[in-house]
């Protein structure tokens, strides 16, 4: 599966960069708004919750963010990323259907268009996350910090977990369209089901002990915490965390493969 | 003995028709032991070998599988059953430009393009002067394809894909969005493609341009293999088959592609014998064993049913004389021969005469010059005599015989294409100019002022 990509590597790296280019295209900003848009994401949150709302964290383990935006960075760390995750994966999943007209045409691999859609998932997620990490240490304060290293391997397995399960699912919403506005539905949840927006100590209560122990078993729970760990409270993240995260990326990308090659001779006579 | 590079063996391509979305979920969760789809076959076991350098045409009806096998081909789609085995590097021009970026200029759309294909951007930075040299679209090479037109985008798509060097190079209908001049530049391409050792596969409705240029035809009718051999005759079942009323009409060829076997000397002479006995000296002497041969031994260009079937043919002057060379002033006699196999309640027999640019000068047959369908009884003989009345211009003709239906079915029992060859000298007094002679007066008178 990832050997004949390799083929139509240039191909996919430069559609996916193209695509960040061509995103806004027509626009007079041009591709400023790749830049734009998460800063605009990160200055709404900060008005939102900082400024109006007033929420803010407790100092956790010696963190230290300016006073009032600690909440924004702690919801960035792990929000931009669940965006790239959720994008690449909705972009996965329309993805063989949205690329028909090639497919029907040319003897190009099936996983092709959902890698492009993963790669430029991951560089625009990595653009967000950058502009957040300058927001950090200019206006919040906080950091740089060597830990901060993690988030590229992080995106990485990330994206590649995205794009896993958003071939599996592109293969499958051929047959079934049903399946794209179901995963669109399915995401919503999972993100509220994922400690994103609040913090897992939320379930650290009496009585709430099973919801942490139920957290275990979504792998998104993982992905999200690299992030908390690694980003906001700027530690070297668990072993045990890299592993669970390699191991279900390695376990969506198995499932994907073998999907594609139950399915495959019929793809392109249903698109 | 040339090498064979593509091997086709029993493909076959069946679609599932899903009546509604919701059949294809039954069918997963039962495990495939509910059924609820229907099958169409697009590719009926289709066999054919092409070999290094060989110029293979398809044609065939819309909807007749010629997609369906270029995309299996391409490994685009994949084959219910069969296998093919293409050795070396297939490049199509399945459709006009895809993969092409409107928003990307000529140039861009080039390495574009190549990455498509899976090039190298050294390899196409090498051969993009070639390209754009017989793209021969000037400056719009470096402005955006979006401002193209149709036929420019054909030149753009054909210079990449023939100058990357394939070994099966698949060109389809694309080809004829471009003006007579590129088009002609195209196949100049394929040509020299051909020479350095690629094998073509060609699929067009130009049946003028399969003739001139494939070796090898295959013609396709719904998902079956009609015919497959020479050009002239799969372009003329297929004009056959797609005449009016012939849409319907099942013609039976055998599994080599032909109609009736090839008659052996023997049974030639057998039948000139048997004539001679039966009719004497009349149609004795009006088919001799020249008039005969000249029949069994055309074969490349005859089509049809076969409840009747031309066994002679004739052309004389006046005198009785067979020849082919006619002057302006000569009227020219076509005696036919055939044999009845079926009845037929209602038929005629046609004759058309065919110039050398492949333009019919002129046709007509019994039905229309009387106003009357002939009864053909099996077992028997059925003489035609045409007298032709000068009116053709100088050149050279071809002419074709045919016995077919009158009842509004179209049917053909037997058409032999070019069967006896006509030349028309240009000596003796010329009244006219152009391709016929049409008869005419003129007066003319001057007035007083």
């Amino acid at each position: 599966m990832v050997v004949s990509l390799w083929k139509y590597r240039r191909l996919i790296l430069y559609n996916s960069v193209g695509d960040l280019r061509n995103r806004y295209r027509g626009s007079v900003a041009g591709y400023l708004w790749n830049v734009f848009v998460p800063l605009a994401q990160i200055i709404v949150f900060s008005t939102i919750f900082a400024a109006l709302m007033g929420w803010d964290l407790p100092d956790i383990r010696g963190v230290k963010i300016k006073s009032g935006l600690s909440y924004v960075v702690f919801l960035c760390s792990g929000l931009l990323p669940w965006n790239t995750f959720a994008d690449t994966l909705m972009r996965g999943v329309s993805s063989l259907v949205g690329n028909a007209g090639y497919l029907k045409k040319l003897p190009l691999p099936e996983q092709l268009f959902v890698a492009q859609d993963a790669c430029s998932g991951f560089l625009s997620g990595l653009l967000a996350v950058a502009i957040f990490l300058v927001f950090s240490i200019a206006v919040a304060g906080y950091g740089p910090y060597w830990e901060w290293i993690q988030i590229l391997p992080g995106m990485i397995l990330l994206s590649s977990f995205a794009f896993g399960l958003g071939l599996a699912l592109s293969c499958i919403n051929v047959f079934f369209r049903d399946v794209q506005p179901l995963t669109q539905v399915v995401v919503l949840l999972w993100f509220w089901l994922t400690p994103v927006v609040y913090m897992e100590s939320h379930f650290d209560k009496p009585g709430k002990e099973w919801m942490l122990s139920l957290l275990a078993f979504n792998p998104m729970y993982h992905f999200v915490k690299i992030f908390h760990e690694g980003v906001f409270m700027h530690g070297w993240v668990p072993a045990h965390t890299w592993i669970i995260c390699g191991l279900a990326t390695a376990a969506v990308n198995g499932l994907a493969h073998a999907v594609l090659w139950r399915l495959r001779a019929d793809i392109r006579d249903a698109l | 003995m040339t090498p064979v590079k593509v091997e086709v063996a029993h493909l076959t391509k069946r679609f599932k028709i899903y009546r509604r979305a919701s059949g294809r979920l039954i069918e997963w969760l039962s495990g495939g032991s509910a059924v609820r789809h229907d099958l169409f076959t697009a590719l009926d076991d289709i066999n054919f070998t092409m070999q290094q350098g060989e110029f293979f045409g398809i044609i065939g009806p819309n909807g007749s599988g010629k997609s369906t096998l270029l995309k299996i081909l391409t490994r685009v789609l994949w084959p219910t059953a069969g296998r093919f085995h293409i050795d070396g590097r297939v490049t199509s021009l399945l459709e006009l430009g895809t993969g092409f970026n409107p928003e990307l200029t000529g140039r861009e759309n080039i390495v574009n393009s190549a990455r498509f294909l899976g090039f190298d951007e050294a390899y196409i930075q090498r051969r993009m002067p070639e390209m754009i040299a017989f793209a021969d679209i000037g400056h719009y090479v470096d402005q955006p394809i979006k401002y193209y037109s149709s036929g420019m985008l054909v030149r753009l798509a054909f210079s990449i894909f023939s100058h990357v060097e394939p070994d099966v190079f698949i060109v389809d209908e694309a080809l004829s969005v471009g003006d007579v001049y590129f088009t002609q530049k195209c196949f100049q391409r394929l040509d020299q493609m051909r020479s350095a050792g690629c094998t073509l596969l060609f699929v067009s409705h130009d049946l003028t341009a399969v003739r001139k240029y494939c070796d090898k035809a295959l013609y396709l009718h719904e998902g079956h293999c009609r015919f497959l051999g020479s050009p002239v005759e799969a372009t003329d079942l297929y004009l056959e088959a797609m005449s009016p009323g012939g849409v319907a009409r099942q013609l039976a060829p055998q599994s080599d592609g032909r109609l009736r076997p090839d008659p052996t000397a023997e049974q030639i002479r057998a039948r000139v014998t048997a004539l001679r006995t039966r009719f004497g000296r009349e149609l004795g002497e009006k088919f001799d064993e020249a008039a005969c041969a000249r029949v069994a031994g055309f074969t490349s260009a005859r089509i049809g049913t076969g409840q009747a079937h031309v066994v002679a043919l004739r052309v004389c002057g006046a005198d009785g004389h067979s020849r082919e060379c006619f002057s302006l002033r000569d009227v020219i006699h076509v005696h036919l021969l055939a044999e009845v196999v079926a009845d037929v309640a209602k038929s005629t027999v046609s004759l058309q005469v065919t110039n050398h640019m492949g333009i019919v000068v002129w046709g007509t047959n019994h039905e229309r010059l009387t106003g009357q369908t002939v009864t053909l009884r099996a077992g028997t003989w059925f003489y035609t005599h045409f007298v032709l009345q000068p009116g053709l211009g100088p050149g050279e003709y071809t002419v074709d015989v045919g016995l077919g239906d009158a009842s509004g079915e179209g049917h053909v029992f037997d058409r032999l294409t070019g069967i006896a060859r006509l030349e028309i000298t240009p000596e003796g007094a010329r009244d006219f100019m152009g391709l016929a002679r049409i008869p005419c007066e003129c007066t003319v008178a001057s007035y007083p002022a």
